[in-house]
């Protein structure tokens, strides 16, 4: 197989991503949760099982010019459906290795013992979900019942470093009164493979979207980030928060984006019920591209057009940094709109930065791919 | 077990990625006629393999790129997509 020329289906023939909600039911009730406002379909029933085995027979299928697939499991709580994800891991098994590999992102309160071993099965990438000390997680994140579970989180975080060969990215989110220094210091203290703070994904006018000042003082630490990713890789470390990595790496190889990311393309989203988005961030906005029962070609199809036709808007032509940004995310944008587009900026002027910091000495840069 | 590679072996190894990275017609020509590409005289079965490694970390570098993980929720990249579970 010949080596992926970057061009306009970026690296089609390596890897897909795939968003899968196998439902959107979630036992927590996060002050600052989207899902329940703008994702969720209402009433829609969770993954069967069986509709959980067609889903990763037919990825195979529809993903058939491509070496692997990553299946990330979404929600809701995608660890409150056991038996859409254990018949997931079990149907990915019987195919060859390294063909199917598995990502979660979880609340980490649903930590029952047959959930940590199926997380072990699938040697599952897990997000994690910590936004600080208990004060500070147990403010937003409680349960229906409206219980604290910031112990309970911890004690998943332990259980799954000691009895799994599972990693760990932390995910902090950053909103008023709790800044990206403090969370990434925080996240900084725990056992985890890779952090991320981020602010809050709301409109401006909710009482945790960050204030003006904060917001500035976001970007401040953005910087400060950077700063430590820098100092990492001078010392050969891969860095714990690796946000710049993709860009710096895309500054290396001196190439330009054509898309913000891989959605519609390398990238997809599954609703509970098999339909098909091009992301399940997208919300309601997203286009249905077909749904899993469909014959593959035309999902793929419909995925590859709808991409192609996703341009950046008029406004993004002039931007100095277009070509590392490609418009920004589809999913984000229509909501937090210009701060997403600042922080966005400012993410792309720092990989900048980075990049020019290692320019005598550019071999230290592929510590961002593992390669030290 | 893994003969351990010396730091000279690793950052000609590391050089190589980088060439191979950033200038897509030596990595076309390491692929088509890596003799050449290499200036040597003869392919080993452990140049072959080294060629094989270089290759593939282009082609993971390259994924990476592409899987750009600006939201928390993305998890590749790192990761893929915005973290509020």
């Amino acid at each position: 197989m010949a080596v992926v020329a970057v061009s306009h289906d970026i690296a089609l023939d390596l890897k897909a991503e795939i968003l899968v909600a196998t439902t959107w039911q979630c036992n927590l009730r996060c002050s600052y949760c989207f899902v329940d406002n703008s994702i969720a379909p209402p009433h829609q029933p969770q993954m069967s099982p069986l509709l959980a085995e067609k889903t990763v027979d037919a990825l195979h299928e529809g993903f058939a010019d491509v070496e692997h697939i990553c299946i990330h499991l979404y929600g809701g709580e995608p660890l409150s459906n056991l038996p859409a994800l254990r018949a997931m891991v079990s149907r990915a098994a019987t195919y060859p290795v390294g063909r199917f590999s598995f990502a979660i992102t979880t609340n980490g309160t649903l930590g029952t013992p047959e959930a940590i071993s199926l997380l072990h099965k699938g040697e599952f990438q897990v997000i994690l979900s910590i936004d600080g000390p208990s004060e500070i997680h147990d403010s937003m994140r409680y349960t229906v019942l409206n219980e604290a579970t910031h112990h309970t989180v911890i004690t998943f975080l332990n259980t799954l470093r000691r009895d799994t060969c599972c990693s760990v990215r932390g995910s902090s989110v950053v909103r008023s009164g709790w800044s990206l220094s403090e969370a990434s210091a925080y996240l900084r203290t725990l056992p985890l493979h890779t952090i991320k703070a981020q602010a809050v994904r709301s409109s401006p006018e909710t009482a945790y979207a960050l204030t003006d000042q904060e917001f500035q003082t976001y970007l401040d630490d953005l910087d400060a980030v950077g700063d430590r990713v820098i100092e990492e890789i001078d010392l050969g470390k891969m860095p714990l928060d690796d946000r710049f990595s993709a860009r710096v790496l895309q500054l290396l190889a001196g190439i330009e984006r054509n898309s913000f990311c891989g959605a519609g393309n390398s990238m997809l989203g599954i609703n509970p019920d098999g339909s098909i988005v091009p992301c399940v961030l997208m919300g309601e906005s997203a286009p249905v591209l077909g749904n899993i029962n469909e014959d593959p070609a035309i999902w793929r199809m419909n995925g590859v057009q709808w991409s192609k036709a996703s341009t950046p808007s008029l406004k993004c032509e002039k931007c100095p940094i277009l070509s590392l940004c490609r418009g920004g995310c589809p999913a984000v944008m229509p909501i937090c709109a210009e701060s997403e587009c600042e922080i966005t900026r400012k993410n792309c002027e720092i990989a900048l930065r980075i990049f020019r910091h290692f320019q005598h000495d550019p071999t230290k840069l592929l510590i961002l791919a593992g390669i030290s | 077990m893994p003969e351990k590679k010396s730091r000279s072996e690793l950052q000609r190894q590391k050089d190589l990625i980088l060439r191979a990275l950033t200038d897509p017609k030596f990595r076309t020509l390491l692929q088509e006629n890596p003799v050449k590409a290499l200036e040597i005289s003869k392919l080993t079965s452990e140049t072959k393999k080294e060629i094989r490694f270089i290759l593939a970390a282009v082609k993971g570098i390259n994924t990476q790129i592409s899987a750009l993980a600006d939201q928390l929720l993305c998890v590749t990249g790192g990761g893929g997509g915005c973290g509020i579970a």
